[in-house]
């Protein structure tokens, strides 16, 4: 609570004076009890007058004169006829405040300063750069580049050439007496069009219609002129007088060029650049010989199948490059040129240096070996770190699926061509479904895209699933000598979705880098299928699952068709390696016992081989005809195991 | 100098255009944009 402390008030007059204006100065405070201490307090003097005759303390006239005698204090008013008496809590007379409205915010608001106008700002200075790395010419310009090269070369000859008959010869220009003609009408060929060689000879040729009624003298009109020939011919427009009549053709013997100062000046010569004829060429030899030739040019830098001057390229600091390596850690996946030359860089999608800031973005990762990754595809560039964990399951390392997929290269088919069919249909077995993964068969490389960089272990792709409105990121890890490839990453969708068994489709789009998953539906359906238990004690188990998905039910690795599985532990890795010999334990596992030993069909073999390691068929066949333990009746429908043979 | 490759060609004149024209160019050309500049070069 905040008291306010009076002020301690000295009166004047005499001495009943002040003790009525005293008493006036209670009671006008005990009026204003609850105003501001300096907002005006307002008595009638009448009514204070009447206060100090009932209280019998002063007369009205005694009032009037204590308040008169103390003008600092009290002051009066007249208000419509009557008489105020008037002071404040601090017992001075009210000050009048003027509100200042030199500046008020609603008269800010509605009028509104002028825009300030910017100081004079000196240009900045910007440091000179040739005109031909700033602007884009049109591909003739390329020819001056390199005139010095081909001016030896080149031949002095010219040709005028007539809009109503075209004359091309080879200009004579050692004639003397052309020089004075050029002199007297250098405006009558404004418009010539010069493409030879020497300027100064062009420059006489242009202004000196004169000079072909020379030439056709001397040079014949028949003269067939070779590519770089045309190349050097000059054009004069149709208002040219090309040949004067009364000219004289006079032939000199001896060539002399005389500087013609006042000839008009002639644009200089476009050079000629000898290409070589690629006519012929199929476009793909073509595309070699340029890599070859590029790909080690270090003035070139190259992506892909992009190229660019090594000048052109921006380069990233040492900041940017280490911003970019936290911003992938943090995410924790691969991200695409496209999302770093966005967020990191800071370019927008719509600038018109987009696809520069995404190749400088991909060329200078790429010198960074020891940092970063390049596992992506031509159509979708990711870049991955160390740092970042594998995709997909953690069940089995990389390495050891890549051994148990060897069996691929020796099936591989090298004339394949890669991304060359729109979609892929598989079956999943129970190996492809625990892991999460598919095999990079055949198959699969003639629907995915290779490797884009010589050097490239894998690449990572976006899987979009529209029955269940999610996409994930699968890693495609290419073949290497002696390990095969495969794709990881399908683990939660197959175990949310599917079953082993189950029919999927895998289509390509537009980009090489995303593609798009389904599986065939089917109605909700129920059974005991084999799963992998490693929670505790690994080892298979049957559990009842539903699932809604069709299944080849060849596939299917049901309590039904397999009771001896369940609790079964899987198989030691040494003896996984082996192919032979995980065939020899499916056999134990769900053969039938005959007097020849275990009979098992071949489906039965091939579903149940899958569960330990991948089998294809032709391995599966292979592998059961090279074993001399197992024998076949029937053209190899069923298989007979003799263990103790 | 010349390499061949697969009967192609290429004439240090065809790399020099083929640099000019990566240095006058501000975005990446491919490398099918560079085989059809080898075919028509301006003023052919």
């Amino acid at each position: 609570m905040v008291a306010e402390q009076e002020t301690q008030l000295t009166f004047a007059g005499t001495k009943k004076d002040k003790q009525v204006a005293e008493q006036a100065m209670q009671l006008m405070r005990g009026q204003g009890r609850f105003m501001a201490t300096n907002a005006p307090i307002r008595v009638s003097l009448t009514s204070l007058a009447k206060y100090f005759t009932d209280q019998a303390e002063a007369s009205a006239a005694a009032v009037e004169k204590a308040i008169v005698a103390n003008p600092e204090i009290f002051a009066i008013e007249e208000r419509d006829g009557e008489r105020l008496v008037v002071t404040t809590i601090r017992g001075h007379i009210p000050i009048e405040q003027h509100e200042s409205t030199v500046h008020t915010f609603s008269a800010r608001l509605m009028t509104p300063l002028p825009k300030p106008e910017r100081p004079a700002v000196a240009p900045r200075e910007r440091p000179l750069v040739a005109p031909s790395w700033t602007t884009f010419t049109e591909p003739a310009d390329l020819y001056e580049t390199l005139i010095e090269e081909e001016e030896a070369l080149a031949e002095p000859a010219a040709v005028v050439e007539s809009p109503a008959e075209l004359v091309e010869e080879p200009i004579s220009v050692e004639a003397p007496e052309v020089v004075p003609t050029i002199l007297e009408q250098p405006e009558e060929a404004p418009a010539a069009e010069l493409v030879a060689e020497e300027p100064a000879v062009e420059a006489e040729a242009a202004t000196a219609p004169e000079l072909a009624t020379d030439v056709d003298a001397l040079v014949e009109p028949e003269v067939a002129l070779s590519d770089q020939d045309e190349r050097q011919l000059i054009t004069l427009d149709a208002e040219d007088e090309v040949v004067a009549p009364e000219a004289e053709v006079t032939q000199v013997e001896e060539p002399v060029v005389t500087p013609v100062p006042n000839v008009v000046a002639a644009p200089r010569p476009a050079p000629v650049l000898v290409l070589s004829d690629v006519s012929d060429v199929a476009d793909a030899d073509l595309a070699a010989a340029i890599d070859a030739r590029l790909r080690e040019d270090t003035r070139v830098a190259h992506f892909g199948d992009h190229w660019l001057s090594e000048d052109r390229v921006p380069r990233l600091s040492r900041g940017d490059l280490r911003r970019i390596k936290d911003y992938i850690d943090e995410q924790e996946q691969p991200l695409t040129d496209t999302t770093l030359a966005q967020d990191i860089l800071g370019v927008r999608p719509n600038a018109p240096d987009f696809d520069l800031a995404r190749f400088a973005v991909n060329v200078r990762l790429s010198r960074e070996h020891r940092e970063f990754d390049f596992v992506g595809t031509n159509g979708q560039r990711f870049w991955s770190t160390s740092a970042l964990p594998q995709l997909g399951t953690t069940r089995r390392r990389p390495n050891d699926i890549g051994t148990d997929f060897r069996f691929l290269l020796e099936e591989s088919d090298p004339s394949l061509e890669p991304h060359s069919v729109r979609s892929v249909d598989r079956v999943l077995t129970f190996y492809e479904y625990t892991l999460g993964l598919l095999p990079l068969d055949a198959d699969m490389r003639r629907l995915l895209p290779k490797a884009l960089l010589p050097d490239q272990r894998s690449a990572v792709l976006t899987f979009e699933c529209p029955q269940s409105y999610t996409t994930y990121l699968v890693e495609v890890r290419y073949p290497t000598p002696n390990r095969g490839g495969f794709l990881l990453g399908l683990d939660d969708f197959f175990s949310e979705n599917l079953v082993p068994g189950a029919l999927i489709s895998i289509t390509a789009t537009e980009n090489d880098g995303h593609y798009r998953l389904e599986y065939l539906a089917g109605e909700n359906q129920s059974a005991r299928l084999l799963e992998l238990d490693d929670r505790r004690a690994v080892r298979y188990v049957f559990r009842p699952t539903s699932y809604a998905c069709t299944v080849a039910s060849e596939m299917l690795i049901s309590e039904e068709r397999f009771p001896s599985l369940g609790s079964e532990k899987p198989l030691d890795d040494r003896l996984r390696r082996r192919p032979e010999a995980v065939v020899q334990a499916t056999f134990e596992r769900i053969g039938i016992d005959t007097d020849e030993g275990k009979l098992a069909a071949f489906d039965d073999l091939y579903a149940a081989a899958n569960i330990e390691r991948p089998y294809s068929r032709e391995l599966l066949r292979t592998t059961l005809e090279s074993d001399t333990h197992i024998t076949t009746a029937d053209d190899g429908e069923t298989y007979t195991y003799a263990a103790g043979a | 100098m010349t390499e061949t490759t697969a009967n192609v060609q290429l004439t240090d004149n065809d790399i020099a255009f083929l640099l000019t024209l990566l240095r006058n160019s501000s975005v990446p050309l491919t490398t099918q944009q560079l085989v059809e500049a080898l075919r028509t070069p301006p003023g052919r």
